[in-house]
């Protein structure tokens, strides 16, 4: 599950939301991962709950490729949930990511997928990228699971 | 395989119950979401149906809190138990860590655990991952019944890989919290 984002890689990628949040005048931009991770937000995302969040938008978004494969196109790239006063554009990155912005009224569907247009491949060259430098790490150590064992026992009441 | 982040101090594991259809696997959730304190557990999602049958899942995340510096997380999932279901059960399949298998005791659904067995390994196969190489759990559901299976003829149709079993009665919450905590506990096991 997800990519682990170096220093380096996690702030090009931050500045390419940012600036997609800014020029798209949008709430809050996320960067989330097709098995349902959340890999980062910019933006006014504070008061949402950014785990069930992602894991629907994740849904969404496969819900999507298997409606594609029925009509028989290989994806549907982008989807959008249009709200009263909030709406959530969902767009694929690549086969692991998903970029979602959510916006206003003070924006327009346009802008934001066309800022998301022009985004997209900058992110996807820095995902490409860290992807190829990254190396998995498997283990945490035995005094972690130890711990976390215990944890879970205490977390039951004993 | 779990997801460890040391850069942003992580850890995120995935658990999915699975099993026949009107199994018990919601039940399980609900039971374990009232067990769990609210601070160490998020929101229930739950996509249902009108008549409360499971459509594409349900998640429940599990908060352990800091362990060693790294936040750590269980995600639990289930996924719709009807055969028809077979693209979201892929879906939510994908990534997995741990399997717990809710198993419904009753005769009359001894095919439909079979079948649903079946339908688990064959989702699991396509995505390159092997059910005999993951954590797993049988839990036997509904065992307050009245007309249920034989433990062993279950044992041997359905645990041929000799998996840790849990008699359980998930409605009344017997047996919910063994069978999580034991395939959690398999899951960090991989990780030492």
């Amino acid at each position: 599950m997800g990519l682990d984002l170096t220093e380096s890689f996690s702030q090009a990628a931050e500045s390419v939301l940012e600036k997609l949040k800014s020029t798209a005048f949008a709430r809050a931009v996320l960067l989330l991962e097709k098995d349902g991770g959340v890999t980062m937000s910019v933006g006014k995302s504070s008061d949402l709950d950014l785990t069930p969040f992602s894991v629907l938008s994740a849904a969404c978004v496969s819900a999507g490729q298997e409606l594609a494969s029925l009509v028989g196109e290989s994806e549907f790239r982008s989807m959008v949930h249009q709200g009263e006063k909030i709406s959530v554009y969902l767009e694929t990155v690549d086969d692991h990511a998903i970029l979602g912005v959510i916006f206003d009224k003070t924006t327009t569907l346009g802008l934001v997928k066309l800022r998301v247009g022009k985004s997209r491949p900058k992110l996807r060259l820095i995902l490409d990228e860290a992807r190829k430098l990254h190396k998995p790490t498997l283990t945490v150590g035995t005094a972690f699971a130890e711990e976390a064992r215990n944890q879970l026992d205490e977390l039951f009441g004993g | 395989m779990p997801f460890i982040s040391p850069t942003s101090r992580e850890v995120s594991c995935k658990i999915v119950y699975c099993g026949p259809g009107l199994g018990g696997k919601t039940t399980n959730l609900l039971q374990i979401r009232d067990r769990i304190p609210a601070g160490s557990r998020g929101k229930l999602v739950s996509l249902a149906t009108r008549g409360d049958r499971t459509l594409f899942f349900d998640f429940l995340p599990m908060d352990l809190g800091k362990i060693k510096g790294y936040t750590t997380r269980f995600h639990l999932y289930t996924v719709p138990g009807q055969v028809h279901y077979e693209a979201s059960r892929r879906l939510i399949l994908r990534g997995v860590d741990g399997v717990i298998f809710v198993a419904d005791s009753q005769r009359d659904r001894l095919d439909a655990n079979i079948e649903s067995l079946y339908e688990l390994e064959r989702s699991l196969d396509r995505q390159g991952t092997r059910l005999a190489k993951l954590p797993a759990v049988i839990q036997y559901n509904k065992r307050d019944l009245e007309y249920i299976c034989d433990l062993t003829l279950m044992e041997r149709e359905l645990n041929p890989l000799g998996f840790p079993q849990f008699e359980a009665v998930a409605i009344r919450g017997e047996g919910v919290v063994d069978t999580l905590k034991t395939a959690c506990k398999g899951v960090l096991d991989r990780l030492a």
